[in-house]
């Protein structure tokens, strides 16, 4: 006979047992008021969102004409605020990515874009040029919504036409609320990295509407060596093909820029040449085919890809403040030369 | 159909519907036996009918077993019901690992069969259920029980849903005679808060280590030693709480529905040897194979070598049983392996004049603690790993640590390592209270009312901000 959990000799009433359930489901409700009341506020690896969708409810005085999208590379990599100085006439100039950014991320900020933006900057990394662009997780898409962000206009363009939107953009307030609740746990993630990596400027990364770089410091040769083998082993096993819908929503982003007079340019980030030098030749003549696939349907294309040395990086795909510098002047140059009128679509 | 679930929520509570119409003895168990085929069903109606064949084998074979004295004909009974079992048991569990075997070995020799391959579907729970079954055809013909005399009440033994998928596995002589008295709900504080401290275990520990551990153990060439030993100890407590946490859960499940299951798990990690280690840590499962297993093969009766002959076998198996995987075979081995060395170092140590002295040893019993621990984290990345090469990286690298970790290369978001560091070391600080002073469930059983409730608001605070917005499956439903 095994170790049995022993049952009590008479059945217990009920009334304590529902008062318990009871209890229960008044702390799961407390516990929704409470991720209703605080989630919104907190310190996660989205905040930047948050603060970006705050700004644009409430404008500054001198409201950005050039806006320029992306990922962390971007972020780390582009000083806007150099940027639109050196740009003739200067130009209020803002750098909206995001860590991860995705297209259809974009694209829902965009849709909250102030009238006074003239020009969109899609900056992407070269292999995110030839990936897809618009596979999100869902929890980004919960904290966008929690945010203020909603699908409009561009977040339909970007999807694929016949499919519905990611479910997570039409839940009901109370759901997005109770689905926020992964915030927390970032939260706590980020108060924790905040305390022990004292080389993170995470106000900054949040809330610098110029400059959000966030990493500064070079990581250990060990950990650079680690992460190129990763990224070589990924790239390998990688098939590069175009992926169609990318084309036609990058296209579709550009008719939508030109509908409403503003201008949109592909900016191809700068790639660290390590990881060119370990990297299928497949990618390289995939990222070419979809830049001349672009240029041939009338989207203006800038490619960086190769302004910066490996020196010029503080990890694999991350420029330091040098690599942003010299990619920040390299910009410049390239959209002084570029006409001023809006190309028609 | 799994516990932490509306779905569930959902149909516990039409099932306790029914209970409060239905109150003869026999439509209540009726009641739960088409409940109990419900909950299976949820997740492939067909797989039942598998489930009604060991059923009705086992019956009928038990029943004639019962009926004859002719000790031929119980034994060929007994291979007949044994057979099957296993049989079904090694086609739907074992077949494509033998197949990929063969073809492994045949592809060694130069030869490139082009047979197509079977792709069988795993039955959810074939391993508990076909465990309980043999456990009770084996208990008949050891006379060690009567046939049960009512299909309903053995059918409902093999499905009764809190323990049909994952376990505990109950033994015969411990359920059926519980059917004989009335069946009456039990909603007691007890079996409320061990559901909490089980879906506890499952949500707010065992799903929140996950991300960290499926991160590291994707590929653990990635990350240096510190990361991957950090991952082995987070999959050590996911494992724990997510398979404790259900067994608990079903437990408290059985108790409300006036049932006693038997206890599976006895806080394994403060072991201090692996024979300890077993007799705390899936105990329904150790305890079956003892009894069934390595005491029928001769047990420790047969002098040492026999001893560590029947034990490597039991393990071995018992490793086996896990999956259909040679990972597993080998965490059994290393399980055997660990057995037998205590079980010679135990003999040699009476043999020293001071062993009593040395038992007695506080610092004795930490070391021996601290090596335990430091062999099962090993063995677990060798459960966890199915790829051989991955494996390899991961043990090396948890082996010899290489003393490459920079705070610098955590970026953003990525594995969620603090949050991780923070749910281990809650984790540990309640286990090792729990430990030392008795359970957090079983002191709220027995505390005020207003008390125990604020517990249960708290418990229900705590459910709703870090319940992972991703779902984990139980690891032990794989099995």
């Amino acid at each position: 006979m095994s170790k049995l959990v022993e049952l009590p000799p008479q059945p217990p009433s009920m009334r304590g047992f529902v008062a318990l359930c009871a209890a229960l489901c008044a702390g799961v409700l407390a516990g929704w008021c409470l991720l209703a009341g605080v989630t919104s506020g907190l310190n996660g690896e989205l905040s930047r969102t948050a603060f970006l969708a705050q700004t644009f409810k409430n404008l500054p005085a001198n409201p950005p004409h050039t806006v320029a999208i992306g990922n962390s590379v971007t972020m780390n990599g582009l000083d806007c605020g150099a940027l639109g100085a050196q740009l003739s006439p200067s130009r209020e100039t803002w750098n909206l990515a995001t860590t991860g950014q995705t297209l259809l991320e974009s694209a829902l900020l965009l849709d909250a874009l102030p009238d006074s933006v003239r020009e969109i900057l899609y900056c992407t990394t070269v292999d995110g040029l030839v990936g897809p662009v618009i596979n999100t997780e869902p929890s980004k898409l919960i904290a966008a919504r929690l945010y203020g962000l909603g699908p409009g206009e561009t977040a339909s363009l970007v999807w694929p036409e016949g499919s519905l939107l990611p479910p997570e953009l039409n839940l009901p307030y109370w759901r997005i609320v109770l689905e926020s609740r992964w915030i927390l746990r970032a939260w706590l993630d980020n108060s924790f990295r905040a305390v022990l990596r004292r080389d993170l400027n995470l106000q900054k990364a949040n809330e610098d509407l110029h400059f959000p770089q966030l990493y500064t410091q070079r990581i250990a040769p060990a950990t650079y060596e680690r992460a190129l083998q990763r990224q070589a082993e990924a790239r390998a096993s990688n098939e590069y093909k175009i992926p169609s819908h990318s084309l036609d929503a990058i296209v579709a982003l550009r008719d939508w820029a030109v509908r409403n007079n503003r201008r949109f340019i592909v900016v191809v980030l700068p790639e660290n040449p390590d990881l060119r030098g370990i990297t299928p030749p497949s990618l390289y003549a995939a990222a070419d085919s979809m830049e001349n696939s672009l240029r041939e349907r009338g989207v203006e294309v800038v490619d960086l890809s190769t302004v910066l040395s490996a020196g010029d990086f503080v990890d694999i795909v991350h420029p330091g403040p040098e690599g942003a510098r010299k990619f920040t002047d390299a910009l410049a140059q390239a959209l002084r030369a570029m006409s001023g009128a809006v190309p028609k679509p | 159909m799994i516990f932490p679930t509306f779905t569930f929520l959902c149909f516990f509570a039409a099932l306790l519907a029914v209970f409060v119409l239905v109150r003869a003895h026999a439509s209540r168990k009726a009641v739960l036996l088409v409940a109990s085929c419900v909950f299976y069903m949820w997740w492939n109606p067909a797989f039942i009918l598998l489930i009604f064949t060991s059923i009705i084998i086992d019956y009928f074979v038990a029943r004639r077993m019962d009926f004859t004295a002719d000790q031929r004909k119980r034994r060929a009974l007994l291979v007949i019901s044994i057979g099957a079992n296993l049989g079904i048991l090694a086609f739907f569990k074992y077949a494509n690992f033998f197949q990929d075997s063969l073809l492994w070995s045949l592809r060694l020799t130069g030869q490139q069969p082009d047979w197509t391959t079977l792709n069988i579907i795993l039955p959810v729970g074939i391993s508990f259920y076909t465990f309980q079954t043999m456990s009770y055809t084996l208990d008949v013909y050891r006379r060690e029980l009567p046939a049960s005399r009512s299909f309903l009440d053995f059918a409902l033994f093999v499905t009764f849903f809190p323990q049909l998928v994952a376990g505990p596995i109950v033994r015969a002589a411990d359920f059926l005679p519980q059917l004989n008295a009335p069946v009456r709900l039990c909603f007691d504080r007890v079996a409320f808060f061990l559901f909490l401290r089980g879906l506890a275990k499952k949500t707010l520990v065992a799903d929140n280590l996950a991300l960290f551990v499926d991160g590291v153990f994707t590929n653990p060439a990635d990350w240096p030693s510190a990361i991957v030993w950090l991952g082995t100890v987070a999959f050590a407590i996911q494992i724990y709480c997510d398979f404790s946490g259900y067994s608990e859960m079903a437990i408290a499940l059985a108790r409300m529905l006036g049932f006693s299951l038997p206890v599976n798990f006895d806080r394994p990690y403060f072991a201090t040897n692996p024979s300890l280690f077993w007799r705390r840590w899936h105990i329904s499962l150790s305890t079956w194979l003892r009894d069934y297993l390595y005491i029928p093969l001769g047990g420790n009766r047969g002098g040492t070598w026999a001893t560590c002959r029947n034990l490597m076998i039991t393990m071995t198996l018992g490793g086996f049983w896990h999956g259909a995987s040679w990972n597993f075979l080998w965490w059994g081995v290393a399980h055997g392996v660990a057995l037998l060395v205590h079980r010679l170092w135990v003999e040699m140590k009476m043999r020293l004049p001071w062993h009593e002295t040395l038992d007695a040893s506080m610092l004795y019993r930490f070391a021996c603690f601290l090596a335990l621990n430091y062999f099962i984290l090993a063995t677990w990345i060798m459960f966890r790993l199915t790829d051989f090469n991955k494996m390899r990286v991961a043990l090396k690298k948890f082996l010899f640590f290489d003393f490459d970790f920079h705070f610098t290369s955590i970026g953003l978001g990525a594995l969620y390592i603090f949050s991780t560091v923070t749910v281990m070391l809650g984790f540990l600080v309640l286990h090792a209270f729990g430990h030392f002073f008795g359970g957090l469930d079983e002191r709220l059983s027995r505390v005020r009312p207003s008390v125990g409730c604020a517990a249960a608001a708290l418990v229900g605070v705590l459910l709703t901000l870090f319940w992972p917005t991703s779902s984990q499956p139980f690891i032990y439903f794989q099995f």
